[in-house]
């Protein structure tokens, strides 16, 4: 049996079905910023470090560095275009605006899907547990304070 | 950077598995990626086959086999294993250290056996599998052999698994009556440690007894402290005895680096680490 350097896939993105043909060797951001145009997920240190291209993949945030797109064929994926859309985290969105907590608003998409995921796990975090979840999410602007602020607020209305 | 070309393969059984790992000399398993895919961006890696287990049917299954053996399969995440009721209940050592494991979205993708198989010195796993005394399920078109893991990690990202072999499971005793704990230095959460102890004991009355203390993340590979259970003889688990332990695994350790800074840190985390184990 021998493999491809290409192949085709089927996709849903934020509840649109896709049908491409990708390199296998594509990313599963670059396919998602660079052939379907949605460019709220970031690109940073292509190696599972940073935290800027988390992606939802059925169900479950992960890295869209560390995985090809080839492997997301049949998978259900969300992009922070999508969430966006959904409203489930404008009041998280609203509160991110509300403490300043981002400046250049590059590691935001990311941040989002991380603080976003917690709270759906863990309503009522302490400031340690939102250190822990957001630890895989680098932000070299605001020193991470407001983010914090930003993630409790939302928690605090939430209860 | 982007990862290099490879043939992409998508397996459909264990036996396919097998046979491509048999032909392709240069084939790497795709299970979770998390290292793999950051490795292959890096161009530290660059396998010419890529073949992909995850559409395998029942290799992500954590399960309990007859003979009294918790069995992890080759696609589990770690996030599946940490919130595995019955790896709570017989293997809790892997729920405790997994807090440490990365960051959640490495966790929603990164399994088991990638870790175990990959044998990166720093990784909380491997270290667990030996303090536990794991076996690991190796399968190929030569059969199946089951490897303890005091014979399976041999050093720096170097296992016994050859090759052409699958990692199929991670076998675990069933452990009751033990004590455990697990520790870990680094330098902000989620991040590889710079030293680590997984602790593995029983107590009887006061008295601590096949004592299995592992050190990791120092060393090249993760490595069972010989000996130390016989420190143990005799003593009353209690702060004094621990201390005193503590300095002896201490005495024990082989850093690469840094040595009397790794000394002065496993002294610390041993005598933290035996508290929380009492």
């Amino acid at each position: 049996m021998s493999g491809h350097n290409s192949a085709e896939i089927t996709v849903t993105v934020n509840g649109h079905t896709n049908q491409c043909n990708v390199p296998v060797r594509l990313n599963l951001v670059d396919f998602l910023r660079e052939h379907l145009g949605l460019t709220g997920t970031h690109v940073g240190c292509e190696h599972g470090i940073c935290g800027s291209c988390h992606v939802q993949v059925d169900g479950n945030v992960v890295r869209g560095c560390l995985m090809f797109a080839v492997q997301a064929d049949g998978a259900d994926i969300v992009t922070i275009e999508g969430l966006s859309t959904s409203g489930e985290a404008a009041d998280l969105q609203a509160n991110f605006v509300l403490y300043n907590a981002m400046q250049c608003g590059f590691c935001t998409s990311g941040m989002i899907w991380s603080a976003y995921e917690l709270l759906k796990t863990n309503p009522s975090p302490d400031r340690e547990h939102v250190r822990i979840a957001l630890s895989g999410n680098f932000c070299r602007c605001t020193g991470y304070q407001s983010i914090i602020d930003a993630v409790m607020e939302t928690a605090s209305e939430r209860s | 950077m982007k990862a290099p070309n490879f043939q992409y393969i998508r397996a459909k059984t264990v036996e396919e598995v097998c046979v491509l790992l048999a032909e392709h000399e240069d084939a790497q398993v795709l299970a979770g990626g998390q290292s793999l895919v950051a490795a292959m961006n890096m161009r530290l890696a660059s396998p010419d086959v890529l073949i992909d287990i995850n559409h395998i049917e029942g290799l992500s299954d954590i399960f309990l086999s007859k003979s009294d053996t918790l069995i992890i399969g080759p696609t589990a995440r770690h996030i599946q294993v940490r919130t595995s009721p019955i790896i709570s209940q017989y293997a809790p050592l892997l729920t405790q250290a997994l807090e440490y494991v990365a960051h959640p979205s490495i966790q929603n993708r990164g399994t088991h056996c990638g870790s175990i198989a990959l044998a990166d010195p720093a990784a909380e796993m491997p270290a667990c599998a030996l303090a536990l005394g794991a076996r690991m399920e190796l399968q190929s078109i030569r059969g199946k052999r089951m490897v303890a893991a005091e014979d399976f990690f041999l050093g720096l990202y170097e296992t016994a698994r050859q090759p052409d072999e699958l990692l199929l499971g991670v076998h675990y005793p069933l452990t009751s009556n033990r004590l455990f704990g697990f520790g870990e230095i680094t330098p902000r959460h989620g991040d590889f440690p710079q030293v680590g102890l997984a602790v593995n004991v029983s107590q009887t009355r006061d008295h601590w007894e096949d004592l299995r203390i592992v050190v990791f993340a120092c060393e090249p590979r993760p490595r069972l402290l010989q000996d130390v259970a016989a420190v143990a003889h005799g003593h009353v688990a209690n702060s004094d005895f621990f201390s005193e332990l503590a300095d002896v695994v201490a005495t024990k350790i082989l850093p690469m680096d840094h040595h009397e800074v790794r000394r002065y840190q496993v002294r610390g985390l041993a005598q933290q680490v035996f508290e929380v184990t009492a």
